[in-house]
């Protein structure tokens, strides 16, 4: 199932299970910030883990692909990422972590500034959802393989199948060469 | 719940901690004497200031320090390698005469040696840039900015060591040798090193690729001939063989051992900088070697960085001599020249392309605005009366248009 609309059912059962919680309870407020941390941290240690195995596996395979535009900054054209498996699965890895880092921000901004229980009981499970879903977890800690779906360059899943997909990285001979000798580099800022 | 609640907080317990003195009236403060005023006054706040103030300073000379001596090192050992090589001048010499083996700019981050006087090699230049850190602060901000925004950051907190050398045609035999009376023309030599051919370190592809215009050129392939870490990036695959044919086995044990720092090993002809101009595309040719490195600070790895400029000051001799004593020799043929040259005139017509449209955005910018200016003088001349008459005249012209255009649609 799309993990996407997972996530979604599970926000939406979290969601009126905390209607049904006296979250002004002290020791419920605790088991609730408990529930939180525990998940935080064990998805920052199975992330930790499959970077640990990434970083110990050091696998220096060459990997091109053209990266979609980025249309935010002004990107009209795809550029050519050329990187090992390694630094790949470690880019991936540490943006998920940063991730973690970004959500505990947000939720210590909003529980302890702004005092609201309800996101923290709401997000106590996706990310441990999120961290064993994650491709580079399936690959380094549950061993599948890089084929199929977990094939670099990973794509991104959408909640409506192909309509509305992020567009995915081109891996064709063709199109790689095209961007390989484009002389797109050095353009320095003025 | 003001955002600004935790400020005024601070600023509330800064205020506490002198209430007592605050709270005297100005005839008791009057009455009190200089002593009884500074014992009255609680000093906490200037201490913390003044701890701050010297804690700022104590990072300022450790900062400059770590650095000026990470050069001093790093200089000493560029320094005893240019003497070994023959370099006829090392350094720079002050005003008052003195030899100074470099220069330090920005506070000791950027740091510059150089050297000349040799055969085969116009001069080698030294780049060492370093991280600010007088200023822990600032690196604090930017490493940690550089996290979520690391387009804007990357740049600034990173340290490298850039070695350029500069080949100049001339080969002399030995180093007691004199300068050859008629040397073979340089130039045609020179125009035997326009190519690129590289070494790229695998954990730095995307970004050499990116911050310089002529890796951007190549094509990426992997090899036996190199260890495990390192990629060629060449015009063509047959120039990979270049560094395998005058570096020989020695290279590759040496890049072997170089791989936590080196980033890459290139010769090229081509800037670093995309040209945007025919006339900085002509401009900025130069052909060279370059060598990027990450900062180093141990004695065996400064070692190491010496040795792989001294292996490329060897491939520029190597392939100068072959081009001047026996160009049959030479691992360049004219094959490999004429393709480069080929590759070279498509990337000048695209500079060139992308200058015309430019330039013809801007004559036709130029012209709208030449007649709107016009509209609107030959407007201002009209009377009240006519000005009216006139953009009537324009409104239903705008609507005949639309009428029209709805017509089309339908």
């Amino acid at each position: 199932m799309n993990p996407q609309i997972t996530n979604l059912a599970i926000m939406l059962v979290m969601m009126q299970v905390s209607r049904r919680i006296d979250l002004e309870d002290p020791s419920i407020l605790l088991y609730v910030r408990i529930a939180y941390c525990s998940s935080v941290a064990v998805a920052w240690i199975v992330y930790q883990l499959a970077r640990a195995r990434i970083v110990k596996k050091n696998d220096l395979t060459t990997l091109k692909f053209v990266a979609p535009a980025n249309t935010m900054a002004g990107e009209s054209e795809g550029k050519l990422q050329v990187t090992t498996v390694r630094d790949y699965d470690l880019k991936e890895l540490d943006s998920a972590i940063k991730s973690i880092y970004t959500g505990l921000a947000m939720m210590g901004f909003m529980h302890l500034y702004m005092k609201y229980t309800n996101p923290l009981l709401m997000q106590s499970i996706s990310p441990v959802k999120s961290a064993l879903e994650h491709n580079e977890v399936k690959i380094h800690l549950f061993g599948k393989p890089a084929t199929g779906d977990l094939k670099r360059p990973f794509t991104a899943p959408s909640l409506f199948g192909g309509f509305g997909a992020a567009p995915a990285a081109k891996t064709d001979k063709k199109s790689i060469e095209e961007a390989e000798t484009a002389g797109k580099g050095g353009v320095k800022a003025e | 719940m003001s955002v600004l609640t935790p400020l005024v907080k601070v600023a509330d317990a800064l205020n506490q901690l002198n209430a007592k003195f605050t709270a005297l009236t100005f005839q008791e403060q009057k009455a009190l004497t200089i002593t009884e005023r500074i014992r009255f006054y609680n000093w906490t706040f200037e201490f913390w200031a003044l701890g701050v103030l010297a804690l700022i300073y104590v990072f300022h000379v450790i900062g400059t320090r770590i650095n000026k001596n990470r050069a001093v090192n790093l200089f000493k050992g560029f320094r005893q390698c240019f003497e070994e090589l023959a370099f006829a001048k090392i350094g720079f010499t002050t005003k008052s005469g003195q030899n100074q083996p470099f220069v330090a700019e920005n506070n000791n981050t950027w740091f510059t040696g150089f050297a000349t006087g040799r055969s085969s090699v116009e001069s080698v230049t030294v780049r060492a840039r370093l991280l600010a850190r007088f200023n822990p602060l600032s690196i604090l901000m930017e490493k940690s900015l550089g996290l979520f925004l690391p387009a804007l950051f990357e740049a600034d907190t990173e340290e490298f060591v850039e070695v350029t050398i500069k080949a100049n045609g001339v080969y002399v035999t030995s180093t007691t040798a004199d300068l050859p009376k008629a040397p073979s023309d340089p130039a045609s030599v020179l125009s035997k090193f326009k190519f690129v051919a590289s070494i790229v370190n695998k954990s730095d592809m995307s970004k050499a690729r990116e911050n310089n215009y002529y890796l951007s050129l190549t094509h990426t392939s992997e090899s036996e001939k190199l260890p495990i870490q390192y990629v060629y990036m060449s015009e063509n695959n047959q120039l990979n063989s270049f560094f395998d044919h005058y570096g020989g086995a020695a290279l590759k044990t040496l890049l072997s051992e170089s791989a936590h720092f080196l980033s890459f090993l290139a010769f090229t002809d081509l800037p670093e900088a995309k040209p945007i101009t025919e006339r900085s595309w002509e401009r900025n040719q130069q052909p060279r070697c370059v060598l990027r490195f990450k900062v180093v600070t141990s004695d065996a790895d400064i070692a190491r960085l010496t040795k792989l400029v001294t292996t490329a000051v060897g491939i520029v001799d190597a392939a100068t001599q072959d081009y001047v004593q026996n160009p049959n020799k030479a691992f360049i043929t004219n094959d490999m020249l004429k393709r480069s040259a080929n590759l070279r005139s498509q990337e000048l017509a695209k500079v060139v392309k992308v200058m015309k449209q430019a330039e013809r955005d801007l004559l036709q910018e130029k012209k709208q605005e030449q007649e709107r200016e016009k509209r609107r003088e030959s407007r201002n001349k009209l009377s009240g009366e006519e000005q009216d008459k006139q953009e009537q005249k324009m409104r239903e012209k705008r609507e005949r248009r639309q009428r029209n255009k709805q017509k089309t649609r339908m």
